[in-house]
């Protein structure tokens, strides 16, 4: 019985020491990889969602992006510098203009070349109804730069890769 | 590429398609984005060196009407003629019902070309 007691004890430890590993020393690639989930987390929204956890989403989107992010998107017209507040009236007004949105990353690809700086190429699928209730489908390519800036990855960069010209 | 490929259908790709060959004209590929887990499906229109124009919905290559039995639903768009790029094709879904500022088509690096479906 004394035994089975200490043989719990060790595997208990050792699911808690796996846990505060995970949680105290995560990789680099691995917060960066969080702050798409975050994105997409954040970029969504529910068919049922009310005005004021939208307004809490678009909130937090802000706190995702530094000072100044440099946007490239040639084929919408949509290229220049925009500051966090700039993002979240952005999407607001991208929201709500939704009635459900999923915002969805594949295939992230990060490099590091810097200790302060981080290269990411992904996938990025965005699917949804307008509130005049077409449906949206739209697939790019991104590259995007991150900064740390106190602990934090940050966009900085956006840019939309044109995968097939017209 | 409705109506040959539905949408959400499964597919398998055939890799080993291009591995001595380049994409030709008719050819239905598969095209990658920046990895493997979201992927295009479109029609070869054109290879490098040609020139590809919509006039009121049919499609000309080098200045020749090309006939194309695959489309099933007529459009009416029209695209001012375009060269195609050294190592690129030009793409184009077979679902043409819809507007052109709607449609995904375009020049793609062969390097994007992952093969073709099985079926």
């Amino acid at each position: 019985m004394v035994k089975l007691k200490y043989i719990v004890i060790v595997i208990l430890a050792i699911v808690v020491g796996i846990f505060a590993y995970n949680h105290f020393f995560q990789s680099e690639e691995s917060k960066v990889k969080k702050r798409f989930d975050l994105l997409s987390k954040w970029g969504s929204k529910d068919s049922v969602e009310n005005k004021l956890i939208t307004a809490n989403r678009v909130n937090n989107i802000k706190t995702l992006f530094a000072e100044n992010c440099n946007v490239q998107a040639p084929a919408y017209s949509v290229s220049r510098n925009y500051k966090p507040q700039d993002i979240s009236s952005i999407a607001l007004m991208v929201l709500s203009q939704y009635i459900e949105l999923s915002l969805r990353f594949y295939d992230i690809q990060i490099n590091i070349p810097e200790k302060r700086l981080a290269n990411a190429v992904l996938t990025a699928k965005l699917s949804g109804k307008l509130t005049s209730d077409e449906y949206v489908n739209e697939i790019h390519e991104l590259e995007c730069v991150l900064i740390k800036i106190e602990d934090n990855w940050l966009f900085s960069e956006i840019k939309i890769v044109d995968v097939l010209e017209k | 590429m409705e109506p040959t490929y539905h949408n959400g259908g499964i597919n398998f790709c055939w890799r080993l398609k291009y591995f001595y060959t380049k994409p030709s004209r008719q050819d239905v590929v598969v095209i990658r984005f920046a990895g493997k887990k979201v992927m295009l499906l479109k029609r070869v229109v054109a290879v490098e060196g040609e020139t590809v124009e919509f006039r009121q919905g049919k499609l000309f290559i080098n200045g020749n009407v090309i006939d194309e039995p695959y489309v099933r639903f007529p459009c009416d768009w029209n695209l001012l003629p375009r060269l195609v790029e050294k190592n690129r094709v030009y793409v184009v879904g077979d679902n043409r019902n819809v507007p052109i500022e709607k449609h995904d088509f375009g020049q793609v690096s062969i390097d994007r070309i992952m093969g073709v479906p099985l079926w």
